[in-house]
């Protein structure tokens, strides 16, 4: 499998720093050249390009010259994409932030980690790639809308706006009943229901819950099956799937049922779990590590893998595609 | 309808929030969104409740569906009736773009796959979201957010090292993330399309997208320094962490990038500390003394008020907002991040906008329809069906 190049032919300055380089990223890899700039680019340089990507704070965009009216109309057919912390807007258009800033005022932070500890940031640079997302999308639009009038746009994105809509279930319990989801571990919260997700191997971890309804069904009664093959406890045996609710189960039978299900995984491998969720249909995945990821028979399949040199000429496997073209045979 | 979208016609097959998600940026970009449910097998969104005001015997009275599917039309359809595709092919004859996110093979079983679509429409674009993608040994397997987040390490590493970890995002993120690149490659393909009249398929995995997120993770590994959990700890910066403030639960995230923030920093609190170079030498038991002498300071001041006169001094702070901070914080409020809008059932809230601004032809979010709310309409102006065959449709059953 391969990126699909269509912008193949245009080209992109890059003034970004970290903000930015997920959308930079994505552009080149749709097929664009990338032309990296520091400080102002020169004038043929802002005349030629179709894509700019910045992610300079407000005031320093003004002083380099380089605000959106000033670059739209120095190329009518500019699409000028800046990702900031916060965007142009005040209070905050001179605030500072990074990933942990933004991800702290957007409501997210606060979703992640144990009731006795600090909340905890995701692995690496999650608001920041999300928001690169975003602004690769608001690239698109505008640049379907200049084929059809011909003219360039400004594409604003906010990490901290992009991070805030991921709050989706927490924004609309409580607009309508009061209620805060707050973090809660290894565990998913549904509504009122806590339920655990996360579970220890022998050698590493995995991700699990029970499902409701027709989606878990399968997935639970297979679980319990191989429970009862290596004759763990099994207190899921002969339950009614289809009518199971993770929402409403009663708390102590829920706590029983983890008890029974933390016992079991902590006796699997990864190995196992992997080789019986291909089999079955667990619903059970193992909790990756880099080098599991770099030897997944799945990715090597569909060529997701690139050999890149790193700037003291190592050779390393990096992903080849963000999202991959399709083929009708 | 507006937008730079305005004119695009989308079809629609979504029921999970990849696709929804996907479409709601199309809609709400001005494209003319069909989305075809079924009471059968409706969107998700439709039937979770999660609220007082929501009941399981209703199909419209969900805000989760509300927020994810603004700016769309509802065609009520069922797939299995013999007479549907009397509908569906003139949609598909109509359409400039088709999303949908089913395991991969069931738009083959429905007729509707990509084959399919492109013998009857040559420029037809099409979009699938899954898991896995649409090829490779596992394509056939489902999952759900949490899926990627454990394949892609996300999930392995979110969390402390002295502790198994967590989920990472209580909210989701490949399901919301995957869509924005799925919208982005259909408006690309679509701007390919219109210039040269060509279609094309687009097989976007979150799995392989959640990778792209821990890219660095993969090269650290290969260079012989795999990464490991490290709370709220950033290797790329001098210094950050999340503090204690005063009052119940209440914490501020501080970032110092280098050295003149963290000079900043120490001069607003006042006293010894270690210089930058020393900061940046010290071991993990070094910087959880230094955390610790940091909480024992910020231990004392509000959350929102302390950020606010860090930031003041130029350093990056923010208070750790709950939802209830985060849906009156003033910059959401400025940048309109819920637009405000009267909803069939549930009255008018604040829903979710599309986060970002075009500055010539702006988004715009209009509300979520009902089950079915286009049906008659759809069929009638698209479909060329006549007033008396859609009656005698709804008789029979092809609108459920």
């Amino acid at each position: 499998m391969s990126a699909p190049q269509l912008l193949a032919g245009l080209g992109v300055l890059d003034l970004s720093d970290r903000l930015g380089a997920p959308v930079a990223d994505m552009l080149e890899n749709f097929g664009a050249t990338r032309t990296r700039v520091d400080g102002a680019p020169t004038a043929e340089q802002l005349a030629a390009a179709d894509f700019l990507v910045e992610s300079f704070p407000p005031a320093t965009a003004a002083e380099l010259g380089l605000t959106p009216e000033r670059t739209v109309a120095a190329n009518a057919r500019l699409i000028h994409v800046s990702v900031t912390p916060f965007g142009p807007e005040a209070p905050y258009r001179d605030w500072r932030g990074g990933e942990l800033v933004a991800s702290a005022l957007s409501g997210a932070l606060r979703t992640v980690g144990y009731e006795d500890r600090a909340p905890v940031k995701e692995a690496l640079d999650a608001c920041i790639f999300h928001a690169g997302c975003a602004a690769f999308s608001g690239a698109m639009l505008a640049h379907y809308e200049r084929g059809v009038s011909g003219l360039g746009q400004h594409v604003d994105v906010s990490v901290h706006e992009v991070a805030f809509s991921r709050n989706t279930n927490n924004i609309l319990t409580w607009q309508f009943d009061r209620r805060k989801l707050e973090r809660s571990g290894y565990k998913l919260r549904y509504g009122i229901a806590a339920v655990r997700c996360i579970w220890e191997l022998s050698d590493g971890y995995c991700f699990h819950t029970l499902m409701s309804g027709r989606l878990g069904a399968p997935a639970n009664a297979a679980l319990s099956a191989w429970m009862d093959e290596v004759g763990a406890r099994n207190p899921l045996r002969g339950v009614d799937w289809m009518a199971y609710n993770r929402s409403t189960l009663p708390a102590e039978t829920r706590a029983d049922w983890e008890d029974a299900i933390d016992a079991f995984f902590r006796t699997r491998s990864k190995a196992e779990v992997r080789e019986r969720n291909a089999a079955l249909g667990l619903n059970a995945t193992v909790a990756q590590d880099a080098d599991d990821i770099l030897a997944d028979p799945h990715l090597r399949a569909r060529g997701f893998w690139r050999e890149l040199a790193l700037e003291d000429g190592t050779p390393v496997q990096a992903p080849a595609y963000f999202v991959s073209e399709g083929s009708a045979a | 309808m507006s937008g730079p979208l305005a004119g695009v016609k989308v079809l629609d097959f979504a029921w999970a929030l990849v696709g929804s998600v996907t479409t709601k940026i199309l809609a709400d970009a001005g494209a003319d969104v069909v989305k075809v449910e079924t009471s059968t097998r409706p969107c998700l969104t439709r039937i979770d409740v999660q609220v007082k005001a929501s009941s399981p015997k209703s199909f419209d009275d969900k805000p989760w569906y509300a927020h994810l599917n603004t700016s769309k039309r509802s065609l009520r359809l069922d797939m299995k009736h013999p007479e549907h595709r009397r509908v569906l092919d003139p949609l598909i004859d109509w359409a400039d773009l088709v999303v949908e996110n089913f395991s991969p093979g069931t738009m083959d079983k429905l007729g509707l796959g990509y084959a399919a679509l492109k013998a009857r429409r040559p420029d037809i674009v099409m979009v699938s979201g899954s898991v896995y993608g649409q090829t490779g040994p596992m394509s056939r397997m489902w999952g759900i957010d949490g899926t990627g987040a454990a394949l892609s390490g996300r999930l392995l590493l979110t969390g402390w090292p002295d502790r198994p970890p967590v989920t990472p995002g209580a909210v989701p993120y490949g399901d919301v993330v995957l869509p924005y690149l799925m919208a982005g490659a259909a408006a690309a393909a679509l701007e390919q399309c219109r210039r040269t009249g060509e279609g094309c398929w687009i097989d976007a995995s979150m799995y392989e997208a959640c990778v792209q997120q821990m890219a660095p993770a993969l090269t650290a590994a290969q260079q012989g320094r795999p990464l490991t959990r490290c709370g709220n700890r950033d290797a790329s910066v001098l210094h950050q962490g999340v503090y204690p403030c005063a009052g119940d639960d209440r914490w501020i995230a501080i970032t110092t990038f280098d050295g003149a923030d963290w000079n900043s920093l120490t001069a607003l609190i006042g006293g010894d500390w270690p210089s930058p170079d020393a900061v940046a030498a010290m071991d993990a038991a070094a910087l959880d003394a230094l955390d610790e002498r940091l909480g024992a300071w910020t231990r004392d001041y509000a959350d929102a008020e302390l950020a606010a006169r860090l930031q003041a001094a130029g350093i990056a702070a923010g208070a750790v907002n709950d939802i209830e901070q985060t849906i009156g914080d003033p910059q959401l409020t400025a940048r309109g991040a819920l637009a405000d809008i009267d909803h069939a059932v549930l009255g008018r809230f604040g829903h979710q906008r599309t986060p970002m601004t075009l500055s010539r032809t702006p988004l715009v979010t209009r509300r979520a329809p009902s089950l079915g709310e286009h049906s008659a309409e759809i069929s009638q102006t698209i479909a060329g069906l006549s007033p008396d065959e859609i009656a005698a449709r709804q008789v029979d059953g092809m609108y459920t």
